[in-house]
């Protein structure tokens, strides 16, 4: 592990008394000794780091095995969003239309696939608001700390939150006829 | 002993980053994600939260969430600061008995020095889950203009969230060391930051292994947030003019076209231009209405270019106060997401006449110049810089001139790397190893390192020897090249020493070259190697006639023949697109000898198919598994 460092005495030395040339040996030896235990020690770090790299490599491997596709479904929530606002504003005169029976019917189909997958929606209405789960959008009238209204559903994947699902919250204030008491970004 | 975190406490974000196998690295928070809101908050039921769930119940608790704590970091409640944000600010400020400036939550009074401890303790207590191991010290980063009373507040952070704070660094001196910067000579540098929202330049001078701020400047008010309005602003106009609804008096809507203009400005910087694509944006009495407009990146560009243009007068005024010209400044380094952005670059690379670096994540580049503070404070940082990496590919030559590597560019050395090859004709006596260096698929185009000859190979039909080729590089990046025939076991070697090779600015010509010819080189290379493949299949298919004719109907049997010719006659020539043609009908032609075989009830396959010697991948495939059909030529 050491390099070419050692250190050679000078042949001029050979006239000093062996008590010195003692006393040098000794010198090269703890010397080496320190320089050897430091390789040691630093081989031994790196052997425990590579260790623990790679078991977190393993975690973090199973975890995109489990979770890979999560940030795939991510992307896909505001075109499945898009979905939920059609078929919330769908005109009374064409619900029963035959071609948007067979959109309605697509969706559903994604809705499978959803389910399949592990996509879960978040609970909201009525719910105790968790920002674990939800993303508080504005207050509004109604019981305070509880869910009113949502705003924009939220998933778990898998038991994780994908997306949390923005809410609106009760302040605990009645017949005010607020629907959101607030227009400003706190946070910045 | 535990491990030192490098942490980035920003006014709206924080990151944190550790020295992991000697590199600097992000910890991701207990939500999974890289950046933390400095955001601490007490809930209605007393519980404290911090970063991304203070964030979320902001809006339902407004005096008891506390964001840009760093605002009042040091500073009395009297300073003109303090009181421009007791105005705008939803949570309580009040005035301490020494006249410091403290928040209210949930009743009782914080130093804001406690408040930033929240955060950090939280980046501390996700860096030991997701380490699973004890965090003890840390370097934290400071803003550059930071005076001493905020310094100490910020080292006071630290120690109440139970770090040893091993030293407060300049931000921008961070993002330098993130850099590489400090393995430089004497230096000027000018840090570029363009954030969220905040833009700051700082420049500084490296000397005698320190760095030194020579000037700050910038505007608080300025940032990629701005970027976003504009877009968004501009978004709402078309709308208007389309459909005739000002969505600026939708709340729900603007939330969704904020979302939409930060992502088409993200994708504009790599691609010309973008759908913002918002069904159902709103509605009025006529039914729903849909936003799709295109967001080309020159109207991008055109609607950023007074923001951008604002980021230089500050640029003038931090090089007049350093006294310098842009012409001394050596290096331009990038900090802050928005300066992905290609038309930033583009105006920077002009004012400061030079190539800013870019190559680690902007967001990121401050945590992880901290973490390799911490690592050098530490000693980390230092044993790990001794090993090197190998600038350029190593390999040898292989059949049709090919380049195969064996140690590709960038692996860490010390580093050992064995192949097993075959030879090329029938009998071949020997090979001979001819050692490359470079990134070109020829090796005609690389770097001969050296040569040398395995010879005494026994008598055997081609693709049946193996010899074994290892590379072994050690610390001191001598490369030692050893053949071995594993039949024999006879071996012959070389040694090069580092000083056989090239030189830095030789290694970077190489690396440019290879992108620039690299659509050509792989033309050439796919050619050679659908040559390759012919050769060996009619080789194969060949021996098969000689050996298993007399079992092949003769209709087949001339079919096969025929489809041999026509591989030869396409050999003769250099178009691989009829190589290849011919090579396919081959294929399919001697498909039929094992059909007919089957269906005449015969036991024996044909031998050809225990050959994979077709495939043309770089012509390594061999028969046996293992072995690399990269084929030596005979000399």
């Amino acid at each position: 592990m050491t390099q070419d460092n050692t250190i050679m005495p000078d042949e001029s030395h050979a006239e000093v008394s062996a008590e010195t040339d003692t006393q040098t040996l000794n010198k090269i030896i703890e010397e080496a000794k320190a320089e050897s235990e430091k390789n040691l020690a630093g081989w031994k770090r790196t052997q425990a780091d590579l260790e623990n790299l790679k078991k977190r490599f393993e975690q973090e491997r199973s975890d995109i095995i489990a979770f890979g596709n999560s940030s795939l479904w991510k992307k896909l929530l505001p075109v499945i969003d898009d979905f939920d606002r059609a078929f919330g504003s769908l005109p009374p005169d064409i619900a029963d239309n035959t071609w948007a029976k067979g959109i309605e019917l697509i969706y559903q189909k994604l809705q499978g696939v959803m389910a399949a997958e592990g996509l879960r929606m978040i609970e909201t209405t009525g719910k105790h608001f968790d920002p674990k789960l939800h993303d508080a959008y504005c207050q509004q009238e109604g019981p305070e700390g509880i869910v009113i209204t949502e705003v924009e559903k939220g998933y778990l994947y898998k038991g994780e939150v994908l997306r949390p699902a923005k809410v609106t919250v009760g302040n605990g204030i009645e017949n005010s006829g607020l629907k959101c008491d607030t227009d400003t970004d706190l946070t910045e | 002993m535990g491990k030192t975190i490098g942490i980035d406490l920003g006014t709206t974000l924080s990151v944190v980053a550790i020295i992991e196998g000697g590199e600097p690295k992000v910890i991701p928070n207990t939500e999974g994600e890289r950046l933390t809101p400095s955001i601490v908050a007490i809930d209605k039921k007393g519980e404290r939260l911090v970063g991304l769930l203070a964030k979320r119940q902001a809006i339902t608790n407004p005096e008891n969430t506390i964001f840009s704590i760093k605002r009042l970091m040091g500073r009395k409640f009297k300073d003109t600061e303090v009181q421009n944000d007791i105005k705008r600010l939803p949570y309580k400020i009040v005035e301490a008995p020494n006249g410091d400036a403290k928040v209210v939550i949930g009743g009782r009074e914080y130093s804001p020095a406690e408040v930033s401890a929240m955060i950090l303790q939280k980046l501390r207590t996700d860096a030991e889950t997701y380490l699973g191991e004890k965090v003890t010290d840390a370097v934290i980063t400071v803003p550059a203009y930071f005076n001493d009373s905020q310094r100490q507040a910020t080292k006071d952070a630290g120690t109440i969230a139970g770090l040893n704070v091993l030293r407060i660094i300049n931000e921008p001196t961070a993002s330098a060391l993130a850099y590489g910067m400090d393995k430089k000579n004497e230096q000027t540098i000018a840090v570029y930051d363009f954030g969220g929202g905040t833009f700051d330049i700082s420049i500084l001078e490296l000397g005698e292994g320190t760095f030194q701020v020579k000037s700050t400047n910038g505007d608080t008010h300025l940032g990629g947030d701005d970027i976003d309005q504009v877009i968004m602003d501009w978004l709402c106009e078309e709308f208007k003019k389309e459909v005739g609804i000002d969505l600026r008096q939708d709340r729900m809507a603007l939330q969704r076209l904020k979302d939409a203009a930060e992502k088409a400005k993200k994708e504009l910087s790599t691609v010309g231009q973008t759908d913002i694509n918002l069904p159902f944006i709103t509605a009025d009495a006529s039914g729903p209405k849909h936003m799709n407009i295109t967001l080309t990146k020159a109207k991008l560009e055109q609607l950023a270019m007074p923001l951008i243009e604002r980021s230089i007068e500050p640029c003038r005024r931090a090089l007049k106060d350093a006294n310098l010209t842009t012409a001394q400044i050596n290096d331009v380094i990038f900090v802050g997401g928005q300066t992905r952005m290609p038309k930033i670059q583009d105006v920077v690379r002009q004012f400061f006449g030079r190539e800013p670096i870019k190559s680690i994540n902007p967001d990121e580049a401050v945590a992880l110049g901290a973490a390799i503070q911490g690592g050098v404070l530490k000693g980390d940082i230092r044993e790990v810089l001794l090993l090197d990496v190998t600038p350029l590919t190593l390999g040898i030559e292989t059949l049709g001139g090919i380049a195969t590597p064996l140690i590709p560019r960038n692996t860490t050395i010390p580093t050992s790397k064995s192949q097993i090859f075959s030879t090329a004709s029938d009998n071949q006596p020997s090979v001979e190893i001819h050692v490359l260096q470079g990134e070109r698929p020829m090796s005609t185009d690389n770097r001969t390192l050296g040569r040398f000859v395995l010879d005494g190979i026994l008598p055997a039909p081609r693709g049946v020897p193996q010899v074994e080729v290892t590379f072994d590089i050690d610390a001191n990046g001598i490369l030692n090249v050893r053949a071995q025939d594993k039949g024999t076991g006879k071996e012959q070697k070389i040694t090069i020493t580092a000083s056989s090779g090239l030189s830095k600015d030789e290694v970077e010509k190489m690396a440019r070259e290879a992108q620039a010819h690299a659509a050509d080189d792989a033309k050439k290379k796919e050619e050679i190697e659908s040559r390759n493949e012919a050769d060996s299949m009619v080789y194969t298919v060949e021996k098969l006639l000689r050996e298993q004719g007399d079992k092949i109907p003769a209709d087949i049997k001339g079919e096969v023949e025929g489809k041999i010719a026509a591989v030869r006659s396409a050999l003769q020539g250099n178009d691989a697109t009829i190589i290849k043609s011919a090579t396919q009908d081959l294929s399919q032609a001697i498909q039929k000898i094992g059909t007919a075989a089957y269906g005449q009830g015969q036991q024996t396959p044909p031998q050809g198919g225990e050959q994979p010697g077709g495939q043309a991948d770089e012509g390594k495939k061999g028969g046996q598994e293992g072995t690399v059909e990269g084929e030596f030529r005979e000399i």
